[in-house]
């Protein structure tokens, strides 16, 4: 095991959590025989502190995030994203300009068939196209 | 493909529930777009990697205003961690 290693082991023992930036004061007791961690992080802003605290406690609540888009949207952004027409889409899938377009705008709901296609196409997994 | 996934930290969560309206639909605009490929997006999505101390992060503007702080994580993660409006009232002029 390597020196850092072993010191980064011991500052975790010790309950001290360290962040990039921060700085760290070794304070040498010669009576009680001890050291002393000072951990000073004030040269960081309030934004830059408010990030790396809670990067740092982010394996416990965090939650899968779900945006609330409807298969249309979601077909239109990830249509332009992906720098393709309508009609460059429907010559790839081979689903009509008009029905693309009329999934595109929710008045039709589209089959797993054409949504397969679709994803293809556009090189995404399928998951990705429903809400 | 795999698709990507988007975690929010429950700050960002908080943040993201007391922005305006056109601000959540960017942002889920977003996500949606993240989903399929991948944080670094062409076109006017302009993802910035953070310097210095803040190194590791990368932020994405949803207007001029509000921007996003997120951190990539091994296999297809993100993790938002603050869904911001900057103040530009309080920053000098040089």
């Amino acid at each position: 095991m390597k020196s850092g290693k072993l010191f980064e082991d011991a500052l975790k023992k010790a309950g001290i959590d360290l962040h990039p930036g921060d700085e760290l004061k070794v304070k040498v007791k010669k009576k009680g025989k001890h050291l002393e961690l000072v951990v000073d992080n004030s040269n960081l802003s309030s934004f830059e502190y408010e990030i790396l605290e809670r990067s740092s406690r982010v394996e416990s609540p965090v939650k899968l995030y779900r945006p609330n888009v409807s298969t249309g949207e979601r077909l239109r952004a990830l249509r332009k994203a992906a720098g393709l027409s309508l009609s460059a889409l429907a010559t790839r899938t081979g689903v009509s300009k008009g029905s693309l377009g009329s999934i595109e705008n929710d008045e039709r709901s589209a089959g797993l068939t054409v949504l397969k296609r679709i994803a293809e196409a556009l090189k995404i997994d399928i998951s990705v196209l429903v809400n | 493909m795999q698709p990507w996934s988007v975690f929010l930290v429950s700050e960002a969560e908080d943040e993201l529930e007391e922005a305006p309206p056109q601000i959540k639909r960017k942002f889920d605009q977003w996500v949606v777009l993240v989903q399929g490929y991948g944080p670094w997006l062409k076109g006017g999505w302009r993802t910035e990697a953070l310097q210095g101390t803040l190194k590791g992060f990368y932020s994405i503007r949803l207007n001029r205003q509000w921007r996003v702080i997120f951190e990539v994580r091994p296999v297809r993660n993100i993790i938002v961690i603050r869904i911001v409006a900057h103040d530009y009232k309080s920053t000098s002029r040089r």
